[in-house]
């Protein structure tokens, strides 16, 4: 396969993977609701996070897998694949296709690999250069983004320091946000709190536990995805859910500390949130307060005010069993490893892909010579 | 953020303190805080930091006496309220001043008191 078709594979893979995660991460959830078991935003979270990392890098590590001669299963890694075990369900009687159909079934993935590597033909050249200039597009969205963020951050004035956080004051901002670079992580308030304090320590806090808790990293990411994946819907509710758990998580933290505070907080959220919903100013990849920018459709996305406040009236979820979060993360963990088996092109051509390929070739020739009166038993 | 650049007008926050300092002439962060509005309760050391950006943004200048910053504007009153209406006039009445005069004239709540205050400003400024 040439390198092209490789990455063409690679990409389809990723695609598939993100969707499975986002449906097994939605049952865990819908489970976990109807159970009655208690699901925090932050478990949530880190749930979510696991379910996009394994789509991530479980093709890596399967590459990496079946590259280790050593590793046992790695024979076994390669012989297993979901078109095999579809052939099978078919020679087995299983499967109420023709020959010509599960042929055409198990190959959709080859052929969609090999029209977008080789992008020769027009449906693959046409995928091509949509997905290219959507990237382009994107890419360029991005770009400007980071380039608007660097221009705030220049703007800034010095205000406090502490290692490598670095407390700014700017005139341009309504809302506080947190941001990083390589070495040093920022949080930017608008020069105007000065003048609250009150509002200013619910700041910090706020913007404080969207570092620790990494979600400037995690956004940043995202946001450097969407060129890649902007079209798959899989990918782009895991953003929108993202931002809208990381608010939710963010908001019980601060309260975990000050419980009395809630009303104040919540005010402090409508006052300074509502500031940056009327604002107009540039969606910055970072994670702000009052997160707000647009979806690829156009779409105003983040949460709305309304949500975090009714969501913080709530009664407070007790804190996750390491158990049970274990439990949850290895099933999701292992339900996406297990898919990115199934889903990718197998090594080797395998028995049952040998049977389906005659049983294929001498249906065409029965459809090619009907006048000789062959009457060939197809299937098993 | 080494570079920065060149500030035209103050927010809202700054005015007050510019205001006051333009009253007191020099003075220091503390002369400053008791010149602010009653309402306005603010920490010495916000009022500490608003008067650094201000230094920062070059339109005040300090000195140090003993261990404490005095600071004193570096343009007038009169300087920044031609410059905030010039930007007013760049920004929003295409640069022409004519048309921003007229939008004043037009308004209702213009007195009598104030028409005559701006007729004679015009005779000062373009002679009769």
């Amino acid at each position: 396969m040439s390198a092209a078709g490789i990455l063409a594979n690679a990409y389809i893979d990723l695609n598939i993977l993100l969707a499975v995660a986002l449906v097994v991460w939605l049952a865990i959830n819908r489970a976990l609701t109807a159970l009655g078991v208690p699901a925090p935003p932050s478990f949530r979270l880190k749930l979510l996070r696991l379910g996009v990392l394994a789509a991530l890098l479980a093709p890596l590590a399967l590459s990496l897998l079946a590259q280790t001669a050593l590793w046992p299963a790695a024979g076994l890694l390669s012989s297993v694949s979901l078109t095999d075990y579809v052939i099978a369900q078919y020679l087995q009687g299983r499967l109420g296709l023709g020959p010509s159909e599960v042929e055409a079934l198990v190959t959709l993935r080859q052929r969609l690999g090999s029209s977008l590597g080789a992008a020769d033909a027009w449906p693959g050249a046409v995928v091509v250069l949509a997905l290219g200039l959507g990237f382009v597009a994107l890419g360029g969205r991005f770009l400007r983004r980071v380039l608007a963020l660097r221009r705030v951050l220049a703007q800034c004035h010095r205000w406090r320091r502490s290692g490598r956080l670095h407390l700014l004051l700017s005139d341009s901002v309504a809302v506080p946000f947190a941001t990083r670079s390589f070495g040093r992580k920022y949080i930017v308030l608008p020069a105007a709190m000065l003048c609250d304090r009150r509002d200013l320590a619910f700041s910090i806090a706020h913007e404080g536990r969207h570092l620790r808790n990494g979600d400037v990293e995690w956004e940043i990411l995202f946001e450097g995805l969407t060129p890649l994946l902007f079209w798959n819907p899989a990918f782009l509710i895991w953003k929108a859910q993202a931002r809208r758990l990381r608010e939710l998580a963010c908001d019980r933290d601060v309260l975990a500390h000050r419980p009395a505070a809630l009303k104040d907080y919540c005010e402090f959220l409508l006052r300074v949130g509502g500031r940056g919903v009327r604002a107009a100013r540039p969606a910055l990849p970072a994670a702000a307060l009052a997160p707000v920018g647009r979806s690829v459709l156009g779409r105003r996305t983040g949460l709305t005010l309304r949500q975090r406040v009714v969501a913080l009236l709530d009664p407070c979820e007790p804190r996750q069993r390491r158990s049970l979060s274990l439990c949850c993360g290895c099933l999701l963990a292992a339900s996406v490893l297990l898919s990115a088996v199934w889903v990718r092109q197998p090594a080797t051509v395998s028995t049952e892909r040998l049977h389906l390929a005659t049983i294929v070739i001498l249906e065409r020739m029965t459809e090619n010579r009907p006048e000789r009166g062959y009457n060939l038993v197809m299937g098993y | 953020m080494e570079r920065k650049k060149t500030y035209k007008l103050l927010t809202e926050v700054e005015l007050e303190f510019m205001t006051a300092l333009w009253r007191l002439q020099e003075g220091s962060v503390r002369d400053v805080l008791q010149n602010l509005a009653p309402h306005r309760k603010l920490a010495y050391t916000s009022a500490a930091t608003i008067m650094r950006i201000l230094d920062e943004k070059r339109f005040v200048k300090s000195r140090k006496e003993g261990r404490t910053f005095v600071y004193s504007p570096r343009l007038t009153r009169d300087q920044y309220q031609s410059r905030s209406l010039k930007s007013i006039s760049e920004k929003l009445f295409d640069n022409t001043p004519a048309s921003l005069v007229a939008r004043l004239l037009e308004d209702d709540e213009l007195s009598e008191e104030a028409l005559a205050e701006i007729r004679s400003l015009l005779d000062q400024r373009l002679g009769k």
